[in-house]
């Protein structure tokens, strides 16, 4: 079983880019996917929709991420690989979720997850305030991911979409760093390829 | 009071020893407290909906107290009343057994509670009526915005009214129960510091806005509500008999501001409020969640053996030892995960080293970081309860380290 983490600040378009990631996989015959929510103030994943197609969706709830979370995702991890042995969980993190302390405690008492992909993104319109206000929490989300997507890069020019993915190069050099929009679907066969193709 | 020993061994009462530490003294032993309250429903059999009924919570949490305590310092306070929990996190909240199922843990949402025209409104009420300005706060603009139901102007004081007295009381009456069986208690309430209470009902999306556009307002409108942070407390600890503050800092750590922001705009009005609680001889515990490693040397600046910093698994427990230890008694932070998924024997090992490194020289407090993980594993929690036992014995320390030296 493989678990792709979707982390990023909040309002940063983490479902909709998740529900079309989804749907590409989909689309192209991949099965077995459940879907962990663990952000119950945003925008739900289209529950229905996706369970029509076969995909399992539950909520991951818990109070205070700091305590509770990353301990009853790898119960959770456990039962799902036990009741519905699926191919791929999909995780969405909590919007101030640091990711890193949830690969901590994955790597430390998890043995169902055969592979990790953190997926970080990052909101091309509060880039520059979030990285001045919120700074460490930003910093970490986007260090620890394999990827980086800069979404909503509908609302960029050319100079201002280059100075951004520069940004994010500089801060985690060792990610793929990919521009998108989620909501539009611009670039996002290209990470549902990247997806598709580690699964 | 008869005094009460909770272990054969003791020669302070749970009281004293919580004093001890605070004034960074060396007591008897280490003080263990837990922050229970799911935990608690998990194994007792019911579900975490069902906490809610006063008689079903003190019953579970007695179980744990005889099976698995007993623990030095009664922690988690129950709001009985949901809309109370809004005095303590200004969100909108999802509860089980309400809109989540039974079993779910409760959900906080990030809406804009606070408007921005809030800041000057404390302002302007913190000039009017000083002391009631946090009261006023919350029950003319927050509160009806939370609930619906609630109504708002007067609407709003006589729904909350009688839940506040009702609960206040059931407090004092709980915390007596407490006392007589020998374990003290940590604080008269819990409370938001005013940087994070904004942070939290602004929701983050609005209030990483106001970081950079309205720092000032931040700071002044922080800083004006501390004369009624202090009264509140007063009447709070008049009824419940505990004279203990409480300061949750869920926004002002590394994980969400830098450490230059902290100083700026959190510190300022939170040292002043410790400083005037000091003043009155209580001393406050800071519930310090996330990591807070790069704002340790600003907390020098709080006065001596005032307080208590809670650290729940994210701040390097050690460091804040070396770097604070001397000037704050340093409670926690045996992690969620650990007494969840690790094992007994690792849970005694971390609380073994937390005891001989944290717990050196006293001024330290065993503790959860933050709540116990509901799924926490009893045989875990026990083995943490005794390692105050089994290691915490100062002067089998000095014996210990006598035979050293010879």
């Amino acid at each position: 079983m493989k678990l792709v983490i979707i982390g990023g600040f909040l309002g940063s378009g983490k479902t909709t880019l998740l529900a079309g990631l989804i749907t590409g996989l989909l689309s192209w015959g991949t099965r077995d996917l459940v879907i962990l929510e663990n952000e119950v103030g945003e925008v739900s994943v289209d529950g229905p929709y996706l369970r029509s197609r076969g995909l399992n969706v539950r909520e991951l709830y818990s109070g205070c991420v700091c305590c509770q979370l990353a301990g009853d995702l790898v119960t959770t991890l456990s039962e799902l690989k036990e009741t519905l042995r699926p191919r791929c969980v999909f995780l969405e993190a909590s919007g101030v979720a640091r990711l890193e302390n949830i690969l901590e405690v994955l790597d430390k008492y998890s043995r169902d997850v055969e592979g990790t992909l953190v997926i970080s993104l990052a909101d091309s319109e509060r880039l520059d305030l979030l990285l001045e206000t919120v700074t460490p929490l930003v910093h970490s989300q986007l260090k620890a991911a394999d990827i980086v997507v800069l979404n909503k890069i509908d609302t960029l020019d050319g100079t201002a979409l280059e100075e951004r993915l520069n940004t994010l190069r500089g801060i985690n050099p060792g990610a793929e760093v990919l521009p998108v929009s989620a909501l539009k679907g611009d670039n996002l066969e290209n990470l549902t390829e990247r997806v598709g193709a580690w699964l | 009071m008869k005094e009460v020993k909770l272990h054969p061994r003791d020669t302070m009462t749970a009281e004293e020893r919580l004093r001890a530490v605070i004034n960074l003294q060396v007591p008897d032993r280490v003080p263990v407290s837990p922050l229970i309250y799911y935990f608690a429903a998990r194994y007792a059999g019911i579900n975490n909906a069902e906490l809610y009924d006063p008689a079903k919570f003190n019953k579970a949490l007695d179980r744990v107290f005889y099976d698995l305590g007993p623990w030095d310092i009664h922690y988690y306070i129950n709001a009985y009343h949901r809309e109370l929990i809004s005095f303590f996190v200004p969100m909108k909240v999802l509860e089980p057994g309400f809109e989540l199922p039974p079993n779910s843990i409760r959900q906080f949402l990030e809406e804009e509670i606070m408007k921005e025209e809030d800041y000057q409104w404390i302002m302007r009420v913190s000039k009017l009526t000083p002391r009631y300005a946090l009261y006023r706060l919350f029950m003319e603009r927050w509160i009806p915005r939370i609930w619906e139901h609630v109504g708002e102007g007067w609407r709003s004081y006589a729904f909350m009214w009688p839940r506040l007295i009702s609960a206040g009381l059931r407090w004092r009456l709980e915390f007596e129960r407490w006392k007589r069986r020998g374990v003290a208690i940590m604080y008269a309430c819990p409370t938001e510091a005013a940087f994070d209470n904004f942070s939290m009902a602004r929701g983050m999306l609005k209030f990483v806005e106001d970081l950079r556009k309205r720092q000032e307002e931040i700071a002044q409108a922080a800083d004006a509500l501390v004369e009624s942070f202090v009264y509140s407390f007063k009447m709070v600890s008049m009824i419940t008999g505990v004279k203990r503050a409480d300061l949750c800092l869920h926004r002002s750590s590394n994980d969400f501001i830098s450490p230059e922001t902290f100083r700026k705009l959190s510190l300022p009005s939170l040292k002043k409020l410790v400083e005037r609680f000091a003043a009155l001889g209580v001393p406050t515990v800071l519930h310090c969640d996330g990591n807070w490693d790069l704002n340790l040397e600003a907390l020098r600046e709080l006065p001596a053996g005032k307080a208590i910093m809670q650290c729940d698994g994210s701040t390097n427990i050690f460091k804040a030892k070396e770097i604070v230890g001397d000037r704050i008694c340093i409670m926690g932070d045996v992690p969620a995960d650990l007494l969840a998924l690790g094992s007994p024997s690792e849970v005694d090992e971390y609380c073994h080293r937390l005891i001989e490194e944290v717990g050196k020289g006293g001024g330290f407090i065993l503790a959860s970081g933050c709540e116990l993980a509901p799924n926490a594993k009893p045989e875990n929690v026990k083995v943490m309860m005794e390692s105050v036992v089994k290691y915490g014995y100062y002067q089998d320390r000095a014996a210990e380290q006598a035979r050293k030296i010879a």
